[in-house]
C-alpha cells in the first residue's frame, strides 16, 4: 500500500469533552491513515469514538466544551488540526465532505432544497446561480432523481427519507471532494433504502473514484463495500487491515467477538444462539490505565489490565493493539 | 387556507363573549360611579335617583348587559320616572360600535375619549417595541454565539436583573439620574413629567424629549426579556445537524448564522412579538402614571379611580379584542413562514 | 475460554453508579448551577431578614408615626431614613417584606390549586370539559393581566374585612390581593397540566389502572400527576415571583394593601412625590423587591434545568 498516495494521516489523535459531569474521553490516541482511491471503513459501537475523530478533525467540534490535543492530522501534507478557521473553510466540502446520519435533521427545514444544493458550490467554485444548479442536477441524476429542475424550490420536508439521504449525497458531492466521509449514513434509514443507498455509492465511487471513508458500527455493511477495515473501541483503534484478512484472519479479540455476534442464516452450525459480548461498553469518564476491552475480553491476561497495548503490525499490512496472539491464546512476543 | 382562516376567527366569537361577559360582571362593582359626581356634596337621594334612571344603572344587570352589548335603540326606556317606557334608546351597543359614553365626563363617547389617548401612547410603545427588539434579538444573539464565555456570563446575569427589575424602580432610578442628579449638578437633564411643557406646546421637540425617559422604562425589562428569548432560541438552533451541515460545506460563518440560523430564530421570535404587539394598547400603566403621560393607561387608571365603567370596559375590551385578533394574526404569519406548515 | 476470572475491584475499568432518584439527580444538577445557588442563599438571607428581623423591631415600631422627624435622611438612628409621616423604612421593609412575600407563596397556592385542578381536568376527560375550560382560559389570558388585576382589585376593594390572626391585624386588603394574584395568574399553568395530561393518559400505566378499577381521582392526583411535577414546581417558583411584583404594581397604583400595613410595594406608592428630595423613600423597599425577584428567577432557572437538562438555557 505504500505505492498509494496517502490522503488523510491521523497520528495520536485525542479528543475529550468537559461536561458538567465531568470529562469524557471521546477519543483515546486514534492513528490511522486513508489512502487514495480507497475505501476504508471505520467501525465500532456507538462511542467508541469513530464519528469524533472525524468532525474533530474538520473542526467541526465545538472547542469549549471539547478539546483537541495529540495530532497531528495531516491532509495532504498540511495539519489540519492547526489550520486557521478561513483555511479550514477551504477544505470543508470541497476537499474532505462529510455526510450525516440523519436526512431528516441534516438539512434546514425552511431553506429550499435548490439553495442548499447549490450554496456552496456558489461559495467555493465562485459560479452563478444558473450553473450552479446545473451542476447540482448532474449530480442528482447521479444519485437517482432525474429530472430535478421542478424540485429545486421544494423544501426537506416534502422529500422521503431515502431522498433526502440521496440528496445530501448529491449537495456533497457537486462540492467535488476528494474524500467524501459517509457517517453511518443509512443507520437511520429503512433496511430496503439502506441497501439502495449502499449499491448507489458503490455505483458512484466506480464512476468517479473518489476516496471513501465510511463510519459504520454494522459489519455487515462493511463486506461488500470497503477496501480496508479500520475498527476502533473506547476511542483508539484496535485493528486495521484489509477487508478480507479482517474477515478471515481477525486477530484482535474485539473484531473476533464483533464478527462472531453477527447473525448468520446458511449456518452450517445450525440454530444456536446469538454471541453476545458479555460486559457492558467502556465507561468514558475513565481514561483506561491497561487494555480497554480487558474487561470482556475472552484472552485477556495479567499484562492486559496493566499496560494499554500499542498498535503494531502483525501480518502484512494488517495491525492489532493486542498483548495476546489469539491462535495460541498466549502473549506474543 | 381561507377555510382555516374563517375557522380562527369563528372560534373567537365566543371566546370574546366570555371575555365581555367577564369584564361586564366585573366593571358592576368596581364602585359606585354617582358618588365620584356630586363633588364634595353628597347628592340628594331624588338627584341620585334620576342619575341612575339617565343613565341606565336602575335596569337589572342582565338587561344593562344586553343594553351595552346591542343598544337598546330597538326598546323603549323611562327616561322621566314615571315608570311608563315611552322613549327609544339611543344606544346601538358595542357590537355595532357605541361604546357608550362616559360616566365621569358627562355626555362624551368612551371611543371619542380613548381616540384621543390612542396616540399618546403609541408614541411610547412604537419606539420601544423597535428598541426592545434591535437591542434584544443582538444581545441575545452575541450571548448565543459566545457561549460560556464571560460576555455570555455578563450579559446573563445582566438580563436577570433587568427582567426582575420592576418597571415603576428602573422609571425612578432613570429618572433620579437623569432628572433629578443632573439638573442638581447643573448639567443639561432630561424631562419627567408630561409629554411637553406647557409654556411651549406640543412640538415634535418637545415630545421627542418627554418621551425619552418613559421609553428607556418600557424597553429596559422587555429588553432583558427578549434577549433571553433570543439566546435560548439561537442556542437551540445553533446545535442543529443542518448548521453542522452547512457549516461541513464549508460556508462562511457570517452567513450560516444569517441565512440558516436566522430564519429559523424568527419563527419563534414573530411568534413572540405577535402576541407582544397588543399589549402595546395596554399601555405601561406604571409608567404613564410615573411620567404623567397621557396616554391610555392613564385614561385607564383615572377611569377605574372613579368607577366609569363604560371607560374601563371600553378599554379593555378593545385592547383585549386586539390580542385575540393578533393571536390570529401571529398564527397566519408563522404559517406563511414555515414552510413545514405553508405547504400540507 | 468463555468463563473470565473475578475481575478485582480495583481494576474495574467500567463502574456504574448507583442509581439515583429524580429528585437527587435534580439536586445534583442544581447545585453545580452557581447563579441557582446564589439565588437561594439571597432568597433565604431576604426570608431570615423579613421573619426574623420581626424580633428585632416590633410592629408597633414600624407602624409609629412621628411628623417631627418625617423625611429624614437615613442616619445611624434610622438607617434607611423615615417616610412622609416619620415612620422608620428599615422597620417597615421587614415588616413589609413578610408582607409581600407572604403574598406571594399564598397567591401561588392558589395558583397551582386552580391550575392544576383546571389543568387536569381539562386535560383528562377531554371534549365538551376541555373545550369550554380552555375557552374560559384562553378568555382570561386574553385581558392584559395588568388590567384584570386592577379591575379585580377594585371589585373585591372593600368587601373584605381585618382579620386577626396570630396577634397581628391583617388588613382585609391582603386576602384579596391574594385572592386577585392566584386568579389571575393560573392560566399558564391550566396550559401546562393539560398538556402534560393529554400526552400521559396514553401512557400504558394509566391503562393499567383503568384496567384494575382505580377511582378516576386517584389516577389523576395519584398516577399521572406526581409525573408532571417538575414542571409544576417550576411555574410555582417562577410565579412567586410574579405575584411579588403583580403586588408592588397595584399596591404602588394605591389599590392595593392599604397602610397602615406595609408592603414593599406600598411604600413606594407615596414617594414618587418626592422623587427629588427623599430617594431612600423608594431606593430601600425597591431595591428588595428587585433582589426578591432576581433571586427567586435565579432559583427558577435552576429549578428548570435541573429537572431537564436537555431545555434550552445554558
Amino acid at each position: 500500500m505504500e505505492n498509494l498516495k496517502t490522503l488523510l494521516d491521523v497520528n495520536d489523535l485525542n479528543v475529550r469533552f468537559h461536561t458538567p459531569e465531568g470529562i469524557v474521553y471521546a477519543v483515546n490516541g486514534a492513528t490511522f491513515k486513508v489512502y487514495e482511491g480507497e475505501t476504508l471503513a471505520l467501525v465500532g459501537e456507538s462511542g467508541s469514538g469513530k464519528s469524533v475523530s472525524m468532525m474533530s478533525i474538520l473542526g467541526l467540534i465545538p472547542l469549549p466544551p471539547g478539546e483537541i490535543n495529540g495530532g497531528p492530522a495531516f491532509y495532504r501534507n498540511r495539519n489540519l488540526l492547526t489550520l486557521p478557521e478561513k483555511d479550514l473553510i477551504a477544505v470543508r466540502g470541497k476537499e474532505i465532505a462529510l455526510i450525516f446520519q440523519d436526512p431528516m435533521t441534516s438539512l434546514n427545514p425552511v431553506l429550499t432544497m435548490g439553495r442548499q444544493l447549490t450554496e456552496a458550490v456558489i461559495k467555493h467554485y465562485h459560479v452563478t446561480k444558473s450553473e450552479a444548479r446545473k451542476k447540482a442536477m448532474e449530480f442528482l441524476e447521479l444519485v437517482g432523481i432525474p429530472e430535478a429542475r421542478g424540485r429545486f424550490s421544494n423544501y426537506p420536508h416534502q422529500f422521503s427519507g431515502g431522498m433526502r439521504q440521496r440528496v445530501m449525497i448529491a449537495m456533497m458531492l457537486a462540492l467535488k471532494p476528494s474524500l467524501l466521509v459517509a457517517d453511518e449514513p443509512t443507520t437511520a434509514l429503512d433496511v430496503t433504502i439502506q441497501a439502495k443507498i449502499v449499491d448507489l455509492v458503490k455505483d458512484i465511487k466506480q464512476k468517479i473514484g473518489m476516496s471513501m471513508i465510511w463510519i459504520t458500527h454494522d459489519l455487515g455493511v462493511v463486506a461488500g463495500l470497503a477496501d480496508r477495515v479500520i475498527v476502533m473501541y473506547a476511542g483508539t483503534v484496535v485493528e486495521e487491515a484489509n477487508v478480507d484478512d479482517l474477515y478471515k484472519k481477525a486477530k484482535h479479540p474485539y473484531t473476533i467477538a464483533l464478527l462472531a455476534a453477527l447473525p448468520m442464516i446458511n449456518s452450517r452450525r445450525g440454530a444456536e444462539r446469538l454471541k453476545t459480548i458479555p460486559g457492558s461498553p467502556p465507561n468514558c469518564h475513565h481514561l483506561p490505565t491497561g487494555c480497554a476491552f480487558a474487561p470482556r475480553c475472552d484472552f485477556v491476561q495479567d499484562q492486559c489490565w496493566k499496560c494499554i497495548p500499542p498498535l503494531e503490525s502483525v501480518a502484512d499490512d494488517h495491525f492489532s493493539a493486542c498483548w495476546v496472539d489469539v491462535k495460541t491464546g498466549a502473549l506474543r512476543s | 387556507m381561507g377555510r382555516y382562516i374563517l375557522n380562527r376567527f369563528l372560534q373567537a366569537v365566543p371566546l370574546m363573549f366570555i371575555i365581555s361577559l367577564l369584564l361586564f360582571v366585573l366593571a358592576q362593582n368596581i364602585g359606585d360611579p354617582i358618588a365620584t359626581m356630586g363633588g364634595r356634596n353628597p347628592l340628594r337621594s331624588t338627584d341620585r335617583i334620576r342619575l341612575q334612571r339617565q343613565l341606565g344603572l336602575d335596569q337589572p344587570i342582565y338587561l344593562q348587559y344586553v343594553y351595552w352589548l346591542i343598544g337598546n335603540d330597538w326598546t323603549k326606556i323611562d327616561v322621566d320616572g314615571d315608570g311608563i317606557k315611552e322613549t327609544t334608546g339611543r344606544r346601538k351597543g358595542i357590537l355595532r360600535g357605541d361604546f357608550g359614553k362616559s360616566l365621569i365626563k358627562r355626555g362624551v363617547p368612551v371611543t371619542k375619549l380613548i381616540w384621543e389617548r390612542i396616540p399618546n401612547t403609541l408614541i411610547l410603545m412604537i419606539p420601544a417595541e423597535i428598541i426592545i427588539l434591535l437591542f434584544g434579538i443582538t444581545i441575545g444573539t452575541i450571548s448565543a454565539l459566545k457561549q460560556y464565555s464571560f460576555t455570555d456570563n455578563a450579559i446573563t446575569a445582566l438580563s436577570f436583573v433587568g427582567l426582575s427589575m420592576p418597571v415603576f424602580f428602573i422609571a425612578l432610578i432613570l429618572v433620579y439620574f437623569f432628572s433629578v442628579l443632573l439638573q442638581r449638578w447643573g448639567f443639561p437633564y432630561l424631562p419627567s413629567v408630561g409629554m411637553f411643557e406647557p409654556e411651549i406646546g406640543k412640538t415634535p421637540s418637545q415630545v421627542f424629549w418627554h418621551m425619552i425617559l418613559p421609553v428607556a422604562s418600557i424597553a429596559f425589562v422587555s429588553t432583558a426579556t427578549y434577549s433571553r428569548f433570543t439566546r435560548s432560541s439561537m442556542l437551540e438552533i445553533i446545535n442543529q445537524d443542518y448548521i453542522r451541515t452547512a457549516r461541513a460545506k464549508g460556508l462562511e460563518g457570517r452567513y450560516i448564522l444569517i441565512v440558516h440560523a436566522f430564519k429559523n430564530a424568527a419563527l419563534p421570535i414573530v411568534t413572540l412579538v405577535g402576541l407582544d404587539l397588543p399589549l402595546l394598547l395596554a399601555g405601561a400603566v406604571i409608567t404613564e402614571r410615573i411620567f404623567a403621560w397621557p396616554g391610555m393607561g392613564r385614561l385607564f387608571l383615572d377611569h377605574l379611580h372613579r368607577a366609569d365603567a363604560p371607560v374601563v370596559m371600553g378599554i379593555v375590551i378593545l385592547v383585549a379584542g386586539a390580542v385575540v385578533i393578533f393571536q390570529i394574526l401571529t398564527d397566519l404569519v408563522y404559517a406563511a413562514l414555515d414552510p413545514r406548515i405553508r405547504l400540507e | 475460554m468463555n468463563d473470565v476470572g473475578p475481575i478485582p475491584d480495583s481494576m474495574d475499568n467500567s463502574f456504574e453508579a448507583p442509581p439515583l432518584t429524580l429528585g437527587q439527580m435534580a439536586w445534583l444538577r442544581f447545585r453545580r448551577h452557581k447563579m441557582a445557588m446564589f439565588g437561594a442563599v439571597l432568597l433565604l438571607f431576604l426570608i431570615m431578614y423579613s421573619f426574623l428581623g420581626a424580633f428585632i423591631v416590633t410592629e408597633d415600631y414600624a407602624n409609629q408615626t412621628n411628623t417631627s422627624i418625617r423625611l429624614s435622611a437615613p442616619s445611624s438612628e434610622h438607617p434607611f431614613g423615615t417616610d412622609t409621616i416619620g415612620r422608620d423604612i428599615l422597620a417597615r421593609t421587614i415588616y413589609g417584606g413578610q408582607i409581600s412575600l407572604v403574598i406571594g407563596f399564598s397567591a401561588v397556592i392558589v395558583m397551582i390549586l386552580m391550575g392544576i385542578l383546571i389543568g387536569s381536568l381539562s386535560g383528562y376527560f377531554g371534549g365538551k370539559i376541555d373545550a369550554i375550560l380552555m375557552r374560559i382560559t384562553d378568555a382570561i389570558i386574553s385581558i392584559p393581566r395588568i388590567f384584570l388585576l386592577l379591575v379585580m382589585a377594585k371589585f373585591f376593594g372593600n368587601k373584605i374585612p381585618d382579620i386577626e390572626l396570630i396577634g397581628r391585624t391583617f388588613s382585609g386588603s391582603v386576602i384579596v390581593i391574594v385572592l386577585v394574584m392566584g386568579l389571575t395568574s393560573w392560566m399558564p399553568l391550566a396550559r401546562i397540566v393539560r398538556a402534560e395530561f393529554l400526552s400521559l393518559k396514553n401512557c400504558d400505566f394509566v391503562f393499567a389502572a383503568q384496567a384494575t378499577g382505580t377511582p378516576t381521582w386517584q389516577i389523576i392526583f395519584k398516577h399521572i400527576l406526581p409525573n408532571s411535577i417538575a414542571p409544576i414546581i417550576v411555574a410555582a417558583t417562577l410565579g412567586v415571583a410574579g405575584a411579588v411584583i403583580g403586588e408592588a404594581y397595584i399596591s404602588f397604583l394605591g389599590l392595593g394593601v392599604q397602610p397602615p400595613t406595609a408592603t414593599w410595594g406600598n411604600m413606594i406608592e407615596g414617594a414618587y412625590n418626592h422623587i427629588e428630595s427623599a430617594p431612600w423613600l423608594w431606593i430601600f423597599p425597591g431595591s428588595f423587591i428587585l433582589l426578591t425577584v432576581l433571586s427567586i428567577n435565579f432559583v427558577g432557572d435552576g429549578l428548570r434545568d435541573a429537572f431537564d437538562p436537555r431545555s434550552r438555557s445554558i
